[in-house]
């Protein structure tokens, strides 16, 4: 199935958590926000959320430097 | 004469009254790098009463190309009385206060944030920014965490139950220093410009704080996105 992440069009597996799809990407999820389809989420509201088909993902990683 | 802060009073929602809570205001500034030197002239500046700033780091070659508060002759000596020395200058209405150690969880820095209306956050590590967002949550005050990454700036405004670790729940980043990644010097500044300004909008207009609103700003594709976790 097709999603869009960070305005990329990904073709991903059935049954992935938006969690396993941000490690697959080679992100610490746990220090990552999303907004799924317009509603943003930390990491324990999206840790158990399957993604599906047509989902739009905005992925941000927190930054800690300055 | 001229009144210096005319060309702010004469805002829309600003006015004499947002000029007297910024004179009353203490804010807090830890760390006086590449985000806290473009945030603490615009404090400074704007007149806020009492700007309280902190960081034990020493000016070093590398912080010059973007923290450009300071000059060549100056590496090796503190961050936090450099920077308020140059600016005491700027503005003389201001009580500017330099602090040369580091925010640990001790009764010195609780007892000198607890006299703070908001903090800025303006360290570079994990490890510093988890525990000064512990502080401010035991504290219960208003904490803006500014940081930059690459191409990347970002803003986050905490408070009212909702802190730093609500979204980094990995245990390892309270032990994390600082990593010393590559920067652009902008994404640096910008960070420390939007946190002026939340903290400013935050004093002269309460109402106006965003609680769990996360702002982000890509400098390769100049697209601002905005998250709030908090309605």
């Amino acid at each position: 199935m097709k999603i869009v992440a960070n305005s990329k069009t990904f073709e991903i597996r059935d049954n992935l958590k938006i969690s396993d799809f941000i490690s697959d990407m080679g992100l610490n999820p746990r220090r990552c926000v999303v907004e799924l389809n317009g509603v943003a989420m930390k990491f324990s509201d999206f840790e158990n959320l399957f993604l599906k088909e047509g989902d739009v993902l905005e992925i941000m990683r927190v930054v800690a430097g300055g | 004469m001229q009144n210096k802060y005319e060309r702010q009073i004469s805002l829309d929602g600003f006015g004499v009254d947002g000029q007297n809570r910024l004179s009353k205001a203490v804010v807090a500034l830890v760390g006086v790098g590449g985000v806290g030197c473009a945030a603490l002239p615009l404090l400074v500046g704007a007149g806020v009463g009492r700007v309280v700033v902190f960081d034990c780091d020493t000016v070093s070659m590398h912080n010059l190309h973007r923290q450009t508060i300071y000059v060549e002759p100056e590496v090796g000596r503190n961050k936090a009385e450099s920077a308020a020395e140059r600016f005491a200058r700027l503005n003389s209405d201001v009580r500017l206060e330099a602090y040369n150690f580091k925010i640990s969880d001790d009764k010195r820095s609780f007892n000198l944030l607890s006299e703070c209306d908001i903090c800025i956050d303006a360290t570079d590590s994990f490890q510093s920014r988890l525990l000064i967002s512990s502080i401010c949550r035991g504290l219960g005050i208003r904490l803006v965490m500014a940081s930059a990454e690459g191409y990347v700036s970002q803003r986050i405004c905490m408070g009212n139950g909702f802190y730093l670790n609500d979204i980094i729940s990995d245990s390892g980043a309270s032990g994390e220093p600082a990593k010393g990644r590559p920067i652009f010097p902008p994404a640096a500044h910008l960070s420390g410009v939007l946190a002026a300004s939340a903290a400013m909008r935050s004093i002269v207009s309460e109402e106006s704080f965003n609680f769990g609103e996360i702002l982000s700003f890509d400098h390769l594709t100049s697209k601002f996105h905005t998250y709030r976790l908090v309605n």
